[in-house]
């Protein structure tokens, strides 16, 4: 039972160190496929072609 | 090379990640172009998004878009490159009929079947698509998101 006014547990003193550094290895692994990911010229090429479309529907040919 | 092809749900998926299973397709495709995979679209699936994005919204969900914008964005699209759009031919029109025939194909399917005989003429390895019946009922393995 946690007493009601004793302070919130952080999240470093629910995880032990070693799942911690798992947990931003992981998140740092994803941030790096990410990156690979944009920078493969046919993924941009898509990604440029959603934008524009996103401007299409904002600023309708006339 | 691997060949997958895209259906109407899918094509129309990757460029209106609108909804939450529309974005997983889009990164499916993306995973897809990152393998290197040849990514077909065919011309039957250009007359069908073009049905869908300019029919009004209260008509089957239709996105209500000017006709000159979806030219533009379709465009777009082919010059980026990303996408093979294949044509029509001979071959794919016997399959077409081979397959309305031997699966009884009626109404509306017609369309779906047509796609079905055109990634058999190309030989296609899979179909990314959000409607796996028709393809299964031909036999050709599907990726759904």
């Amino acid at each position: 039972m946690v007493p009601p006014h004793s302070p919130k547990p952080s999240v470093g003193d629910l995880l032990s160190p070693p799942v911690q550094a798992q947990m931003i290895e992981a998140i740092e692994a994803h941030l790096r496929a990410w990156r690979l990911r944009l920078q493969h010229p046919k993924v941009r090429a898509l990604r440029q072609v959603r934008q524009s479309i996103g401007a299409l529907l904002l600023y309708p040919p006339s | 090379m691997q060949r997958v092809l895209l259906d109407t749900g899918a094509f129309l998926g990757y460029l209106f990640p609108i909804e939450y299973q529309r974005e997983l397709i889009s990164q499916h495709i993306e995973t897809l172009i990152l393998k290197g995979v040849e990514l077909l679209v065919p011309y039957q699936v250009l007359r069908e998004a073009y049905a869908t994005l300019t029919r009004s919204p209260q008509n089957r969900g239709g996105f209500g878009m000017r006709p000159m914008t979806v030219v533009q964005i379709f465009r777009k699209v082919m010059e980026s490159g990303v996408f093979c759009f294949v044509s029509e031919n001979e071959d794919i029109l016997q399959r077409w009929l081979n397959f309305l025939e031997k699966a009884g194909i009626t109404s509306a399917d017609t369309f779906d079947a047509y796609l079905v005989a055109t990634a058999q003429a190309y030989d296609v390895n899979r179909v990314v698509t959000t409607n796996p019946k028709i393809w299964q009922r031909a036999g050709i393995p599907v990726e759904t998101s």
